[in-house]
């Protein structure tokens, strides 16, 4: 290889200018433990505050319940004058019906002991139209 | 009345709980025919199987027709139906308050 003059590529006079190659990882942010914890206080603030909000929540139930216990007593006594009418209806209609039918006692209970036994809806609702019946005991879905 | 009541010897409760409808119901509920069982039991327990068929047959039987209501059941039938014949004959119009939209004043 001769030493010639040939053109070469060569870096400028002087050389290259420095620059920085070395790793650069600044230490910045919180460091873990305080991460930690930000994260754990920010969970027993939130622990807090819904444990108030279950107390109230539970003070209002107990303010639903009383309502309800203090309105017992009406709707028990309406109720229990409707089915004493519809008991009373059925039997006097039971009476026209089934004069004419030999050996039938109106009014005729069907258990041995003379305690007062709660009607069935069959009871209540026979002399109704089906459809009566058919909503009380399957138009209210408990299931959505 | 069993030989050896295990289960009260050892104080533990297996299966005493849904045994009978009459025992320890959870929220205190009762059941429908909670009475009639109870009499039912109390009459047949410690007499035998064979007395208590013949000494307890009227509890029994109400119990079973407060389960089963086959004997309201079957008079309600003959009461429709005897309706429904009046009806076609003409001979009964149901009042107001069985037909149709009645006022439901309590």
């Amino acid at each position: 290889m001769a030493g010639s003059k040939v053109k070469q590529d060569m870096p400028p006079p002087g050389g290259y200018a420095s620059f920085d190659y070395k790793r650069n990882l600044p230490k910045r942010g919180l460091s873990g433990y305080s991460m930690f914890g930000i994260g754990i206080g920010i969970m027993i603030f939130g622990y807090w505050r819904l444990f108030k909000w279950n107390r109230e929540r539970r003070r209002l139930l107990i303010e639903d319940m009383e309502a309800r216990i203090a309105l017992m007593p009406l709707l028990q006594a309406e109720q229990d004058r409707r089915i004493l009418r519809m008991l009373r209806e059925n039997l006097e209609e039971e009476a026209i019906i089934m004069k004419d039918v030999p050996g039938w006692k109106v009014g005729e209970s069907m258990f041995h002991t003379d305690r007062w036994i709660s009607p069935m809806s069959e009871e209540l609702l026979n002399l109704r139209p089906r459809k009566e019946l058919l909503q009380k005991r399957f138009g209210f879905l408990w299931y959505v | 009345m069993p030989i050896i009541d295990l289960q009260k010897r050892l104080g533990i409760n297996l299966d005493n709980w849904l045994l009978l409808q009459s025992g320890e119901q959870p929220y205190k509920m009762p059941a429908r025919c909670h009475a009639f069982e109870k009499e039912w039991v109390e009459c047949s327990h410690g007499i035998g199987q064979t007395r208590a068929k013949k000494e307890c047959l009227v509890e029994f039987e109400d119990f079973y027709e407060c389960m089963h209501r086959q004997k309201t059941h079957a008079r309600l039938h003959a009461i429709r139906q005897q309706r429904d014949k009046m009806v076609k004959e003409g001979t009964y119009t149901p009042p107001p308050c069985h037909s149709g939209k009645a006022d439901q004043v309590p």
